[in-house]
C-alpha cells in the first residue's frame, strides 16, 4: 500500500479544510486504485496527474485534495474495504483476469453504497464488460490508454453526480449535459471536457487573487452530467434544465433498451421546443449526421474530425481559475511572474529586496506553495520569521536553496521539463514540449523512476544501471506540427509512404521547439537514438513494436546547423512514419483508427563507445520475464534474455543472437555441440556508422548502420569479453580468446566466467519488472564494457501478452488426437471459431531457397483476404518472419496481418528455434494470435497434409496453397498445457461442449 | 548354416527382436556378401556369419549423475564390443537421446567393415548413452561424462577397445572422458580415446583426412587408367572441411576445381579456384561463416547459381562432398554424358542407389563413400600409432602414411573387386575385401 500523492499527506491535507466545504458536499475524500505499480506510475506520469489533481482541488477551492490508497491485487484491495469505507474503487485489473470479472460484484458484497469503475486496457474486453456492467458490480467502465485526464475526470464525474442537486439549489451552479453511450467516446470525452474546463478555469484566474473570487470560480464551475441512454437524458435535461449551460449529444444511443437512430434527435426536437437557444453540439461518425443536426438547429462535430476539440472549446464558455504567483512591490507594483516553482525560484533570486520582504511577511510564499499542495515544502518555511535573517541576502539565498533541494528531491526519478541549464548528458528524463510522453516514453520514465525508487543504479558491483539520458518530444508538439503545416489530409488519405515523409519532411517543426531542439544539442555530443513513441505503442495488447520508425544520428558534424538539421529531419521522418502504409495496415488490426494516434519522440543517448569511426556498445539485448519454450531446466516463469554484440538491431530483426535464460546462464540450447555452436552463434553485429558526418537522415533508417563481421570487432579490441575460440585441429570450442583458433561469439566469458554479472542483473531487473508491472514484461538493454563502471543502460520496458484469459480451455492427449493439426509448442489460450481458410507452404514442392518468392505469395493472399475480411491459418516451414531468407518465411508483419494463427512447421532438415527477441514474435503474441510450434518428424505435434491438400484450392502459386473448407474449423488452444489444435468441423466431444443426447 | 539370405535373417530377427536398424545392416551386408559366403565353404563350415553378426560382448550400464541444481538423473551406457579379430575394438560413443542397443549395434556392425577396409589392426565397436548434451552445462557435461567413464574404465584400454567422439561427443567430452579414465586407472594410456586435443595425444590432419583422403582415392583410381590430376577440369560439392580439403589436395595434384556449393546453391568458377582464392574460401566459411554465394561477389570470373545444378557442369572429375543423396540418376546421366572420368565419394552416401546403378554401368571410376571417405577413420588409427609409439608425427608424415592408407584402400577394393566381381567395381570390393579380412582372420584364430 502506498500513497499515490507524494507531499499530500491526509494530516496536512485536513488542516486546510474547513472553511469553503459548504458547495460541495460529497466529495472523493479516499480512493482505492487497484493496480500494479506500473500503472500507478502511468497515472502520475512524472507528477502530471498530481499536478492536474491539485490544481482542482488545492488550488481551485483551497479545500482538499484526495487520498489516495493503492492496493496491487484484488485481494489486497478487499482486504482494506472490508476496514475502511472508500468513496470510490478504480480497478485497473487486467480486465482479462478471472480476477477483474468477479471483483465489482466482490466489492459490493462488503460495501454496497461504494462506486466501482473499471478501468480496461483493452478495447475488446470492453465489450463484454459493458454488456452487463451492473450485474458485475461495475458502476462505470471506461478504456484506458495511458490518458491521465480520465482518472481525473472520472473522480469529478462521481463528485459532480453527488452534488448537483445540492450545488445547482444552493448556488445555481451550472450544468452541461453529455449523451454518450459508447466507452470508448465517453473515455475520449470526458477528460477533454474537464481539461477544457479547467484551461478556461486557469486562464482567467489571475486577475481574482483573493479567496472570494475563487469561490466564485469555483460556484461557477460547470458540473457534467453523463448519460447512456435516452431516458436517463430525459431524465437529466427535465431536472437540470434551469441550470443548463449546454448538451452534447449523440446521434444513435439506447432508447427503451435498444439502440436508436433518431434518439438524438427526437432528444434535442424535445429541448427546442422549450428553449430555442440552449447551445447544444450533435455529435456523430455518421454521414448525415451534418444535415440531422441542421434540421434541429444544433452544432455538428463528427466524430472523426480534429476540429472536435476546437469546436468544445468555442462551446465551454465560462471563467474559473487561478494562476501565477506575481511578485509585487508594497505599493502594488507588479515585478515579475513566476509560473511554477522552478520560476520562482529563480524570480527569487532576482527580484527587488522590498518585494521579497513584502511576501515574505506577509506569507504569500507558503501560501501560494499551499494552493500548488507543496505541503511540505510550506510547512518548511511557513514558521521562519523574516526577524531570523540577518539580511534580505540571506533570506533570499535561504528560500532559493530551499527550493532548489526540494525540487532536486522531487524530480528524482520524474520527468522534468527541458531546460537547458539543467539537462544532466549522463542521466536526465526530461520533456520537450506539452502533451503525452508516449507509450514507449511511459515505459521508459517508468524504469528511469524504478531503477531510482529501488536503488538499482549501483546495487552490481562495477556496473551503473541507468536510463540513459533521454528527452521525449511531448505529443503536443506532434499536434502542433501536423497543424501548423497542414498535414492531416496527406497523412490520413495517401497510401504512398514517398509522398508522405516528402511532405513531413518538407514542413517546418513549431519554432518553440527548434530552440528548444538547438539548446538540447548545444549540451549534447553524442550519437542518439531518435524513436517513436506513440501512445498507442507498447500499450499491452497494441505493442505497435517495429511498426513506426528509429533513426540514429550519429551528431557529430562540427557545424551545429547541420546538426539541427538532421535531428529535425530524424523527428519529422518519426512523424510520418505514424502513417505509413504499414502503421495503416497495422492500425486496421486494432480498435482504433490513425486519427487517434498521436506520436511522441524520444531523443535518447546510445549507449556505446566509439571504435575507429563507428559506435556501438558492447552488446545489447531483449529480456523477457516469461519463456515461452523452456528447455529443461528451464522455466516458464524464469524468463529468457536474447542478446548479441552491437546495436540492438541484430536481436530485434531475428538474426543470430543468443538465447539463454537468465537463472541458468550456462545452459545454452543451441550450444549443445562444437558443430551447434558454430552454426547458431552470430557472424555479424550492427554499429552505427561515425565516417559520415554530413549524412542526412533518410526515410530508408538504414542508411548509417553498419552491418559488419566480427572480425572487426576482434580489431576494435570489443570481441574479447563475448569470445571463444573455435580449434579446427580439435574440434573443440574453447571459453575466451586463444591466438591459434577462429574466434566466435558464445559470451562464454560474461555467462560463465562472469566477468560481467549480465544474467544477475538481468534477473532482478525482470522480477523488479515483473512486480512494478504487476504482469509479465519485456525490457531492452545495452552493456557498454568500455566505462567504469561498465553501463548497462536500460532502454525499454513493456508488458508481456502470456495468456491466462479466462476462457477456460483443457486438451488432453485424447482430444489432441482428434486433430488434423496439433502442437505441443503453442502460444495463446482459447478458442477461435469461424475459420475457413488455410494458406499453407506445400512441403513437398518447399525449398529454402525459394523463400522470399513465398513470402510475396502469401502477402498476395493475405491482401486478398483481408478485403474480404477472411481470417486464416498459415502455415509453413521455420521462423515466420525471419530476416533472414534461410532461416524461414522473410514476411513483413502486415504482409500476414489478416492469420489469426501461425504454424511453423519444422520439416526434416529444415528446423529453427523460434525468434523470441524479434519485434515480429512480440506483435504475435500481442495481438494474440495463435502460434504452434510441429515438428511432427520428432514427434512433436502433428500436420495432417493429406487432409489439407484433400480441402477446396482457391489459388495456388509458387508452392503456396490457399485451401477452404466447406465447414469453420474450431482452433483450441490450451494456455496452461501449451497445447494448440485445430478440429475440423464436425468434432465430437470436444472440452467444454455438451455432449449431445 | 541357413541355406538362404531369408532363412539367415530369420534366424537373426528371432535372436534380436526389436532391433530394427540391426536387422537392416545385417540384411544388407549378408545379402551382398552371400555369393562370396557360398564360394567359400570353409567360411559356411565355420559359421562365420553367424558368428560375425553376433558381437562379442555387448555392455549396458546405469549413468547416474546430478545436474547443476542438484537433481539426480539416470541414464543408460552402452559399448559394444562387436568384433576384436583385426585389432582393438574401435568405434566412436553417441551422446543422443536415440540411442538404444539396436542402433548403436547397427553402428558396430558397421565399423568392423569399415576398419577392416582401412587395413589398420582395429577392430569394431560402437557406443554411447541416451543422454542429451544440448542444453546441458558444461559442468554437467563432465559430470556425466565422469560418470559414464568410472563404469566404462573397467572394460576398456589402449590394446582392448578404442572409443572415438560420434554425434554428441566432440573434443570437449573426450577431454572429460580421457581426464576420468586416467585418474581410475592411474595411467596415462593416451590411446585408449582419439580425437583428443593436438597437445596432449591427437593427432595433425584430422580436419584434412577426408578431403584428402578422397583425392587420394581417387587418384588411385585414375592411375588404373594411366591418368592423373594434372590438368583435368574438377567439381566438388559443398564447402565444408571435406570440400575445402579435395580442393587443396586437386590444386596440389594440378587440377582445377571448377565449383563449390552449399545448401543453397554453387559457384562456378571457369577460371578454376587457384590457391588464393582458396584461402578466402577458408576464410569466408571458417572464419566469417559466410555463404558461398560471396565468392562469386568477390571473384568475378565466378558466376553463383541458386539451386541444384553442380553436376551439370562439363568436367573430368566429380567429388561430391556436401551430403546425402545430393547426386540423383538425372545428375549421374549428366556426368556420364558429359565424359566425366570418375566420381569419388567424399561425403557419406552422396550419391542415390539410381545414381550408383548409372555409373556402375557405365565405363565411370566410381569410388564410393565406404572407401573414398575412409581417411577421417584412417587417422584415428594413425592417432593410436603415434600413441603407441609415444611419438607425434608432424604434419608431412601423417599425410604420408594417409596416402599410403588410401592406397592400400584402393588397391585392396579394386583386387577384391577383380576377383569376386568387375574389375572396376569399387562398390562390391570394398563391401567384400573389408569382410574377406575379418573372416580370414577369425578363420586364423580358431572358434573363439
Amino acid at each position: 500500500m502506498h500513497d499515490l500523492l507524494p507531499g499530500g499527506g491526509p494530516e496536512n491535507i485536513r488542516n486546510l479544510t474547513a472553511a469553503f466545504d459548504s458547495l460541495m458536499p460529497h466529495r472523493v475524500h479516499d480512493i482505492l486504485v487497484v493496480a500494479s505499480s506500473y500503472d500507478a506510475f502511468v497515472l502520475e506520469e512524472g507528477g502530471r496527474l498530481t499536478e492536474l489533481i491539485l490544481n482542482e482541488y488545492v488550488s481551485l477551492n483551497l479545500t482538499y485534495a484526495p487520498s489516495i490508497t493503492r492496493a496491487s491485487s484484488a485481494e489486497e484491495a478487499l482486504k482494506l474495504i472490508e476496514k475502511k469505507h472508500f468513496n470510490l474503487v478504480l480497478s485497473m485489473l487486467w480486465s482479462g483476469s478471472a480476477d477483474a470479472f468477479a471483483f465489482g460484484s466482490r466489492v459490493k458484497e462488503l460495501d454496497p453504497d461504494v462506486p466501482v469503475v473499471m478501468l480496461a486496457f483493452d478495447a475488446r474486453e470492453v465489450q463484454r464488460l459493458q454488456l452487463d456492467r451492473s450485474a458485475q458490480g461495475y458502476d462505470e467502465v471506461f478504456t484506458w490508454s495511458g490518458d491521465t485526464g480520465l482518472f481525473l475526470a472520472i473522480i469529478k464525474l462521481f463528485e459532480d453526480r453527488w452534488n448537483v442537486d445540492h450545488d445547482t439549489t444552493v448556488a445555481s451552479v451550472r450544468t452541461i449535459l453529455l449523451i454518450e453511450d459508447s466507452v470508448r467516446f465517453t473515455s475520449l470525452y470526458l477528460p477533454l471536457l474537464y481539461t477544457e474546463l479547467m484551461k478556461q478555469t486557469q486562464s482567467l484566474i489571475d486577475e481574482g487573487i483573493n479567496v472570494t473570487h475563487r469561490l466564485l470560480r469555483m460556484r461557477a464551475r460547470p458540473k457534467i452530467l453523463l448519460a447512456r441512454t435516452f431516458e436517463e437524458a430525459e431524465s437529466l435535461y427535465n431536472k437540470y434544465k434551469k441550470y443548463m449551460l449546454g448538451v452534447i449529444s449523440d446521434v444513435r444511443f439506447p432508447r427503451n433498451g435498444v439502440p436508436d437512430e433518431s434518439a438524438g434527435v427526437d432528444f434535442v426536437r424535445m429541448i427546442r421546443n422549450e428553449d430555442p437557444t440552449l447551445p447544444i453540439v450533435m455529435q456523430s461518425s455518421q454521414e448525415n449526421g451534418q444535415q440531422l443536426a441542421d434540421s434541429v438547429n444544433a452544432h455538428f462535430i463528427n466524430k472523426r474530425s480534429r476540429s472536435l476539440l476546437t469546436d468544445l472549446q468555442r462551446f465551454i464558455e465560462n471563467n474559473f481559475g487561478f494562476g501565477d504567483f506575481v511578485f509585487r512591490m508594497p505599493d502594488g507594483t507588479p515585478v515579475g511572474r513566476a509560473h511554477d516553482l522552478r520560476e520562482l525560484e529563480e524570480q527569487i533570486k532576482e527580484i527587488p529586496d522590498a518585494s521579497l520582504e513584502y511576501h515574505a511577511k506577509r506569507n504569500d510564499f507558503s501560501n501560494w506553495l499551499r494552493a500548488r499542495t507543496e505541503f511540505g515544502l510550506a510547512s518548511l518555511i511557513r514558521p521562519r520569521r523574516v526577524s531570523e535573517f540577518k539580511s534580505m541576502a540571506e533570506l533570499r539565498k535561504y528560500l532559493a536553496r530551499t527550493f532548489s533541494q526540494h525540487r532536486a528531491e522531487t524530480q528524482r526519478g520524474v520527468v522534468a521539463d527541458f531546460s537547458p541549464r539543467r539537462f544532466d548528458e549522463e542521466s536526465s528524463f526530461v520533456r520537450i514540449g506539452r502533451g503525452s510522453l508516449g507509450g514507449k516514453g511511459r515505459g521508459l520514465a517508468f524504469a528511469n523512476h524504478l531503477l531510482l525508487q529501488r536503488g538499482m543504479t549501483f546495487a552490481f558491483e562495477g556496473v551503473r544501471i541507468a536510463v540513459p539520458s533521454t528527452a521525449v518530444i511531448g505529443t503536443d508538439v506532434f499536434d502542433a506540427f501536423m497543424a501548423q503545416n497542414d498535414l492531416f489530409q496527406i497523412a490520413y488519405t495517401s497510401n504512398d509512404d514517398r509522398e508522405i515523409s516528402q511532405a513531413f519532411l518538407a514542413a517546418r517543426l513549431p519554432r518553440e521547439i527548434q530552440d528548444d531542439l538547438a539548446s538540447f544539442l548545444e549540451r549534447v555530443d553524442y550519437p542518439l537514438a531518435v524513436r517513436s513513441s506513440s501512445l498507442l505503442e507498447d500499450s499491452q495488447f497494441q505493442p505497435f513494436a517495429g511498426i513506426y520508425r528509429t533513426y540514429m544520428v550519429p551528431n557529430n558534424h562540427a557545424h551545429p546547423t547541420v546538426r539541427l538539421a538532421q535531428l529535425s529531419r530524424a523527428i519529422k521522418l518519426v512523424y510520418a512514419s505514424t502513417f505509413s502504409t504499414a502503421s495503416k495496415r497495422y492500425m486496421e488490426n486494432t480498435p482504433y483508427r490513425v486519427e487517434d494516434e498521436k506520436m511522441a519522440v524520444i531523443l535518447q543517448r546510445l549507449v556505446g563507445s566509439v571504435h575507429r569511426d563507428r559506435f556501438y556498445p558492447n552488446f545489447s539485448g531483449v529480456a523477457r520475464s516469461h519463456n515461452f519454450y523452456p528447455i529443461h531446466p528451464m522455466r516458464h516463469e524464469e524468463g529468457l534474455a536474447v542478446v548479441a554484440m552491437g546495436l540492438g538491431r541484430q536481436v530485434v530483426s531475428g538474426a543470430d543472437a543468443l538465447r539463454f535464460s537468465p537463472a541458468h546462464p550456462r545452459h545454452i540450447p543451441e550450444f549443445g555441440s562444437t558443430e551447434t555452436t558454430l552454426k547458431a552463434s552470430q557472424r555479424r553485429f550492427f554499429a552505427l556508422d561515425l565516417g559520415q558526418p554530413h549524412l542526412m537522415p533518410a526515410a530508408e533508417e538504414e542508411t548509417n548502420l553498419l552491418q559488419l563481421d566480427i572480425s572487426e570487432a576482434l580489431e576494435d579490441g570489443t570481441l574479447e569479453p563475448v569470445a571463444s575460440t573455435y580449434s579446427p585441429e580439435n574440434d573443440v570450442i574453447y571459453d575466451g580468446m586463444r591466438s591459434d583458433g577462429i574466434p566466435i561469439v558464445t559470451f562464454a566469458p560474461i555467462l560463465k566466467a562472469e566477468i560481467f554479472p549480465l544474467a544477475a542483473i538481468l534477473q532482478r531487473l525482470l522480477e523488479l519488472g515483473k512486480e512494478g508491472m504487476g504482469s509479465p514484461v519485456e525490457m531492452e538493454f545495452a552493456v557498454d564494457l568500455n566505462r567504469d563502471p561498465a553501463w548497462f543502460g536500460f532502454l525499454q520496458i513493456r508488458r508481456l501478452v502470456v495468456g491466462g484469459e479466462p476462457d477456460d480451455v483443457r486438451l488432453d492427449d485424447e482430444t489432441i488426437e482428434k486433430a488434423v493439426l496439433y502442437s505441443k509448442h503453442a502460444l495463446g489460450n482459447g478458442v477461435v471459431d469461424g475459420i475457413t481458410d488455410f494458406v499453407y507452404i506445400d512441403p513437398e514442392s518447399f525449398d529454402s531457397a525459394h523463400t522470399v518468392g513465398i513470402a510475396a505469395a502469401v502477402a498476395g493472399i493475405n491482401q486478398e483476404l483481408r478485403k474480404q475480411d477472411r481470417p486464416y491459418i498459415l502455415i509453413g516451414p521455420g521462423r515466420w518472419g525471419s530476416s533472414d531468407p534461410w532461416l524461414g518465411i522473410p514476411v513483413s508483419w502486415e504482409q500476414i496481418s489478416q492469420a489469426r494463427v501461425i504454424v511453423e512447421a519444422g520439416l526434416e532438415g529444415f528446423q529453427v528455434t523460434p525468434s523470441q527477441g524479434t519485434h515480429f514474435f512480440q506483435n504475435i503474441t500481442s495481438l494474440r494470435i495463435g502460434y504452434f510450434t510441429v515438428n511432427p518428424f520428432r514427434g512433436d505435434g502433428r500436420i495432417d497434409w493429406e487432409w489439407l491438400a484433400a480441402q477446396p484450392l482457391v489459388s495456388e502459386e509458387a508452392g503456396v496453397r490457399h485451401v477452404r473448407t466447406s465447414q469453420p474449423v474450431r482452433v483450441m488452444v490450451d494456455g496452461q498445457s501449451g497445447r494448440g489444435a485445430v478440429f475440423p468441423a464436425g468434432t465430437k466431444d470436444l472440452p467444454g461442449e455438451e455432449a449431445e443426447e | 548354416m541357413a541355406t538362404t539370405v531369408a532363412a539367415f535373417m530369420e534366424g537373426v530377427i528371432a535372436k534380436n527382436p526389436a532391433q530394427k536398424e540391426f536387422h537392416q545392416a545385417v540384411h544388407e551386408v549378408v545379402e551382398s556378401l552371400w555369393p562370396v559366403v557360398e564360394k567359400h565353404p570353409e567360411y559356411k563350415k565355420a559359421k562365420i556369419l553367424d558368428r560375425i553378426v553376433e558381437p562379442e560382448r555387448v555392455l549396458m550400464f546405469r549413468v547416474p549423475w546430478m545436474d547443476d541444481s542438484g537433481e539426480i538423473h539416470v541414464n543408460r551406457g552402452f559399448r559394444v564390443e562387436f568384433n576384436s579379430a583385426l585389432g582393438p575394438y574401435k568405434g566412436g560413443l553417441r551422446f543422443h537421446p536415440s540411442v538404444n542397443l539396436g542402433i548403436l549395434k547397427f553402428l558396430g556392425f558397421e565399423q568392423v567393415f569399415k576398419n577392416s577396409l582401412t587395413t589398420l589392426a582395429m577392430g569394431g565397436g560402437k557406443g554411447g548413452s541416451d543422454f542429451d548434451p544440448k542444453g546441458k552445462s558444461d559442468d554437467e557435461v563432465m559430470r556425466f561424462c565422469q560418470s559414464f567413464m568410472t563404469e566404462l574404465s573397467r572394460h576398456i584400454g589402449p590394446d582392448t577397445d578404442v572409443p572415438a567422439g560420434d554425434i554428441g561427443v566432440g573434443g570437449r567430452e573426450i577431454g572429460f572422458l580421457f581426464g576420468q579414465y586416467r585418474r581410475i586407472r592411474n595411467a596415462y594410456h593416451a590411446g585408449v580415446l582419439t580425437g583428443k586435443g593436438l597437445n596432449w595425444g591427437g593427432s595433425l590432419i584430422r580436419p584434412e583426412a577426408t578431403g584428402y583422403g578422397t583425392v587420394y582415392f581417387a587418384n588411385e583410381m585414375l592411375k588404373t587408367r594411366n591418368e592423373s590430376f594434372e590438368g583435368k577440369r574438377v567439381l566438388i560439392s559443398g564447402s565444408g572441411n571435406v570440400a575445402q580439403y579435395a580442393t587443396e589436395k586437386v590444386i596440389e595434384l594440378g587440377g582445377k576445381v571448377l565449383t563449390l556449393s552449399d545448401s543453397s546453391g554453387f559457384i562456378y568458377d571457369p577460371d578454376g579456384i587457384d590457391r588464393e582464392k582458396l584461402e578466402y574460401v577458408f576464410e569466408l566459411k571458417n572464419v566469417k561463416r559466410g555463404r558461398i554465394k560471396e565468392y562469386a561477389e568477390k571473384f568475378k570470373s565466378a558466376k553463383y547459381t541458386e539451386g541444384r545444378g553442380v553436376w551439370n557442369v562439363e568436367a573430368d572429375i566429380a567429388l561430391p562432398c556436401a551430403t546425402q543423396n545430393e547426386l540423383d540418376e538425372n545428375d549421374a546421366k549428366a556426368l556420364v554424358k558429359n565424359g566425366c572420368l570418375a566420381v569419388a565419394e567424399g561425403a557419406n552416401m552422396p550419391s542415390t542407389p539410381e545414381a550408383v546403378e548409372v555409373f556402375l554401368a557405365s565405363n565411370i571410376l566410381f569410388g564410393p563413400g565406404k572407401a573414398a571417405n575412409a581417411g577421417g577413420v584412417a587417422v584415428s588409427g594413425l592417432e593410436m600409432a603415434q600413441n603407441s609409439a609415444r611419438m607425434p608425427w608432424t604434419r608431412e608424415e601423417v599425410d604420408a602414411k594417409l596416402q599410403g592408407i588410401m592406397k592400400s584402400i584402393h588397391d585392396n577394393s579394386r583386387r577384391t573387386a577383380e576377383k569376386y566381381s568387375t574389375p572396376d567395381n569399387y562398390v562390391d570390393g570394398a563391401n567384400i575385401a573389408g569382410f574377406l579380412k575379418v573372416a580370414d582372420a577369425m578363420l586364423d584364430q580358431g572358434l573363439i
